[in-house]
């Protein structure tokens, strides 16, 4: 350009030091999810859960199938099987790391499905408005008066039990609570100025939706999503408890709580035991979305 | 645009004396929720017949207290808001028609700066994108789009090395206006709306925004319609100025001229509250008593009647018409037409 | 000219900072000033000049938790910065009444005016519920709000911009305070509203013969409402002194450089002076003058130390060292015929 109006830029060493403040939205709310100690500390538990659920060989030493009537029900303690063994025998330190790839699956990815359909649905009906918006609202208006739990148990009940049919009745319980949450704050972003700016740069819906909208509602939408997993799995032990999920002989969480509840009055330890599993691994990620949460809070 | 462009186009343009922009009887009104079924439901009539004309190469300013409809005008002419009535030919071609301009040609050849400069940013994307989005949606390519947003942070006064990747929470309000006017001159367009697009910035950055808007208009050879609540910085950046009140066109004219001698009595009582800056000679009383009225089912007539101190009558039954003078400023006023009945008027 | 009045605002040696873990923003520094009764004080400012946490300190309503206080600071014959919470609650709206930008601030929603007028009066003054509404309707009758008697019994969102403002004074003046303190009480009005506010405190102040610290960042409005005026940058107050001398003959370049970039007088078509540059960061003040990185006259005496106060007359005073030497000739917009009906 020829000459550029002379007007005096600001301070360029304070111009720098603001720019090494960091930069992006997701920059920041990294560098805050770093300082928070709980959050860490609780990523860092899953990480470590996670990675003994897939090295599970590299942590156990016997068979989870390999079952004993002699073995039954030994104590915490007992020599080579160190967390006891269950009521056929098996070691139950084996079946819990084991019945961990199931549980994290059948908890986890109802809530990966449900974020794709959902949330297409959700911020599609909420840029759109009028006819479509009603359409979906109603729909999912349909699906969410039936409690999740209950929803769940009608579609297994249907389709008969195993994991490909729980987590497909879990993403159809999850879907709605998404589609709900994602068209709320889709709605809300289409009102703000910067998108009625993109609006009068003669811009079409698809654009406005990809650079505008999308990278705007994902935040509040993952965090709700995260909150979820911790439902799902305490849903997916829910449905394998009643034998609606994960079918015997494989190992999970909530299909050994069934199954050690005879052994309640035998040894109580032992028959907690998957159901303390639950509770750290829900907790886990509850407290994983509410660190993100906050992280993700930042006063602009 | 090369310099022999630009001459030829002023060439042009001081052989065609047709406005840039024309405006015939723009009309909105809201309807509200609520009402007695089957009675009057409470509209808002938040513009009412407004009809001006904006000249190549000028700047209009147009002022008015909240709820004189300026910003409402402001997203009509940007077709943000769908008219209920009226006509906008921009540069002769009818805008909203079959054979006429688009809304997306529209958005080419005019722009908006809005007053709120962080609502007007997307807070997820750098600067520079926010600036290269219109380019792109237009169709240019990702580095065509990318250079030519570098050329505007140039333009406005911003270094691209250090602002192009920076977000609008790092930016101060100055910066970012700076910014929302790089991104309105992105599409080239030949008329910019600046509404309000100073009134939330500190005094001192005020000066410099404004001193940027006048250099650019003569680089870009821009038309400006400037919207703002401040009569000093219209008076500052206008050659014409439109008064408003409560949906209506008071007064249009020559800035100096409607300033030394408003004729409007609206006109005149906006002119004389401002404050002095002479400590010797403060103003001992307000001239207009009483808040602007509610659009809301304004009164009959003059709606300026309710706080005139001159009404009378024919005020309460017939509305005034923005009447063109000889020297080429109009006003809405029964005082000033022959005939019209008013006691101050002339008789024919 | 007047009479020695004893100052019924004195603060002295004012500091006010802000702790946070990443920074400590030095939002006051140095402040001191006296009014006496019947006078009116304006300090004007942008934002981020400490204008307002100025305001907030002589009533007390800083968080402690975050904010460190030093300093001076009598008010109405009590020093605010030793008294506890119950006691400052017993001052405010008693002899210290503070009004607002946004008038939904200081009024409640729920209640009508009439009820939150006269609630005030009976905690305060003991007073019988009658008297204190008899006292209400006095009080909006003073403010000019039309039809007062009906408004008393109206709540907040049935009233305009302008008439909450008027009902938030009443509510302010409804103790008679010997104080009142203003933050930006006209900002966010209209320009034919912003003036009758005006004229209205100036009424009242003289009828009252309150003492107002009026704060604003409008040339013309502190002109209009101010004896003396005090220009704050960066928590400093950079010039005091009668606002005609003032605005006549600043004695500091930022002074000056607001007053030139004031819209008013300059011709169209021309550029306006504007002060170049950004306002500093707060919690990284330079160590010299504050305003001389955008000071067109900074030399090196002014950028080592922070000029002190240094008193031109007995009346005037400024932080520019070399104003104060008379080294450099300000000069305040000319007051050249202007649009004045």
């Amino acid at each position: 350009m020829a000459d550029a109006p002379a007007i005096p830029l600001a301070d360029p060493a304070e111009t720098l030091r603001r720019a090494q403040q960091g930069k992006g939205y997701w920059r920041r709310v990294w560098k805050r999810l770093r300082q928070d100690k709980v959050t860490l500390a609780m990523a860092a538990v899953l990480v470590f859960l996670l990675i003994m659920v897939i090295f599970a060989p590299w942590f156990t030493t016997h068979d989870p199938y390999d079952g004993s009537v002699l073995r039954r029900l030994k104590p915490v303690g007992y020599p080579g099987y160190w967390l006891g063994t269950d009521e056929v025998g098996r070691d139950l330190w084996s079946r819990m790391v084991y019945g961990g790839r199931l549980s994290l699956l059948a908890g986890v990815m109802p809530v990966f499905f449900a974020l794709l359909i959902g949330g297409f649905l959700g911020v599609l009906a909420g840029y759109a408005g009028g006819l479509i918006n009603s359409a979906i609202m109603r729909l999912t208006d349909v699906l969410y008066a039936f409690p999740s739990i209950l929803l769940a148990i009608a579609i297994t009940g249907i389709l008969g039990s195993g994991l490909q049919n729980t987590i497909l009745a879990l993403s159809a319980a999850f879907i709605p609570p998404i589609i709900r949450i994602s068209e709320s704050v889709s709605a809300q972003a289409c009102h703000l100025d910067f998108v009625e700016a993109a609006r009068a740069s003669g811009s079409g819906t698809l654009m406005i939706m990809r650079y505008h909208i999308l990278n705007n509602v994902l935040g509040p939408i993952l965090v709700y999503a995260t909150s979820l997993i911790s439902i799902g799995i305490i849903l997916a032990a829910g449905l394998s408890f009643l034998g609606l999920g994960v079918t015997p002989p494989n190992a999970e969480w909530g299909l050994m709580l069934n199954n050690l509840r005879q052994a309640l009055w035998v040894d109580p330890v032992i028959a907690a035991l998957p159901g303390v599993m639950i509770f750290i691994t829900s907790m886990c990620f509850n407290l994983l979305s509410d660190g993100l949460r906050q992280a993700m809070d930042v006063r602009l | 645009m090369t310099a022999l462009d630009l001459t030829a186009m002023r060439v042009a343009r001081a052989s065609n004396p047709a406005p840039l922009l024309r405006v015939d009887r723009l009309t909105k009104h809201f309807p509200l929720r609520g009402g007695i079924l089957n009675r009057a439901k409470p509209v808002v009539q938040a513009v009412d017949g407004v009809s001006f004309e904006v000249r190549a190469g000028e700047t209009l300013g147009i002022v008015g207290e909240s709820g004189c409809g300026k910003s409402t005008t402001a997203r009509l002419l940007m077709h943000l808001v769908r008219l209920d009535s009226g006509k906008i030919v921009f540069d002769g071609d009818e805008v909203g028609v079959a054979h006429g301009l688009s809304r997306r040609d529209l958005h080419r050849q005019m722009q908006m700066v809005f007053q709120d400069s962080y609502a007007s940013l997307n807070p997820r994307l750098p600067v520079a994108l926010s600036i290269a989005f219109g380019p792109l949606v237009h169709g240019a390519t990702k580095s065509g789009a990318r250079v030519r947003a570098m050329d505007l942070l140039q333009a406005v006064g911003l270094d691209p090395m250090q602002f192009a990747n920076r977000y609008p929470h790092e930016l101060s309000g100055g910066q970012r206006q700076r910014i929302n006017i790089a991104r309105a001159l992105a599409l080239e367009p030949r008329l910019v709306i600046l509404d309000e697009a100073v009134s939330a910035l500190d005094k001192s950055i005020e000066a410099q925004v404004l001193n940027l808007l006048v250099d650019l208009k003569s680089q870009f050879d821009l038309t400006y319609v400037f919207i703002s609540h401040d009569l000093n910085v219209v008076r500052f950046m206008s050659d014409r100025v439109m008064v408003m009140y409560l949906g209506k066109v008071v007064e249009l004219g020559p800035v100096d001229r409607i300033y030394r001698d408003p004729r409007h009595p609206y006109t005149k009582a906006l002119l004389s509250a401002m404050p002095s800056m002479d400590p010797r000679r403060r103003a001992t009383e307000a001239p207009l008593s009483g808040d602007p009225p509610n659009p809301i089912n304004p009164p009959s007539g003059c709606r300026f009647r309710t706080r005139c101190a001159f009404a009378e009558s024919v005020c309460e039954r017939v509305p005034p018409v923005l009447e063109l003078g000889a020297d080429g400023r109009s006003v809405a006023c029964h005082m000033l037409v022959a005939g019209s009945g008013h006691s101050r008027a002339a008789v024919v | 000219m007047a009479e020695a009045a004893p100052p019924v605002v004195s603060v002295e040696d004012l500091h006010v900072r802000f702790v946070t873990p990443e920074a400590t923003v030095h939002a006051v520094t140095g402040v001191r000033f006296a009014l006496e009764a019947g006078r009116v004080l304006g300090i004007l400012g942008e934002s981020g000049s400490g204008k307002s946490v100025t305001l907030r300190a002589l009533l007390g309503l800083l968080q402690p938790h975050r904010s460190r206080v030093e300093g001076r600071v009598k008010v109405a014959g009590h020093e605010i910065t030793c008294l506890g919470e119950a006691e400052l609650r017993e001052v405010r709206g008693t002899k210290i009444a503070m009004i607002f930008q946004e008038p939904m601030v200081a009024l409640d929603p729920v209640f009508t005016i009439g009820e939150q007028i006269a609630e005030t009066i009976v905690r305060h003054e003991g007073v019988s519920w009658a008297d204190a509404y008899r006292r209400a309707l006095e009080l909006l009758e003073m403010v000019q709000i039309p039809s007062a008697a009906r408004r008393l019994k109206s709540y907040p969102h049935e009233m305009s911009g302008g008439m909450r403002q008027r009902a938030m004074i009443a509510l302010a003046l409804s103790c008679r305070p010997t104080v009142l303190l203003a933050d930006e009480p006209t900002t966010a009005l209209d320009v034919t509203v912003q003036i009758q506010i005006i004229v209205l405190l100036r009424q009242l102040q003289q009828e009252l013969g309150m003492a107002v610290v009026f704060v604003t960042h409008d040339v013309g409005v502190a002109v209009e409402v101010a004896d003396r005026l005090a220009v704050m940058y960066a928590g400093r107050f950079v010039e005091t002194g009668p606002t005609a001398t003032v605005i006549e003959r600043p004695a500091h370049p930022y002074t000056a450089g607001l007053l030139a970039s004031t819209v008013l007088g300059s011709v169209q078509g021309q550029r306006l002076e504007a002060i170049p540059g950004t306002p500093p960061d707060l919690s990284a003040l330079p160590p010299g003058c504050a305003f001389a990185p955008r000071c067109r006259f900074a030399e090196q005496p002014c950028r080592a130390t922070v000029p002190p106060e240094f008193a031109l007359t007995a009346t005037h005073r400024t932080r520019c060292l070399r104003a104060a030497a008379g080294e450099i000739e300000l000069v305040g917009p000319s007051l050249r015929e202007r649009a004045i009906l």
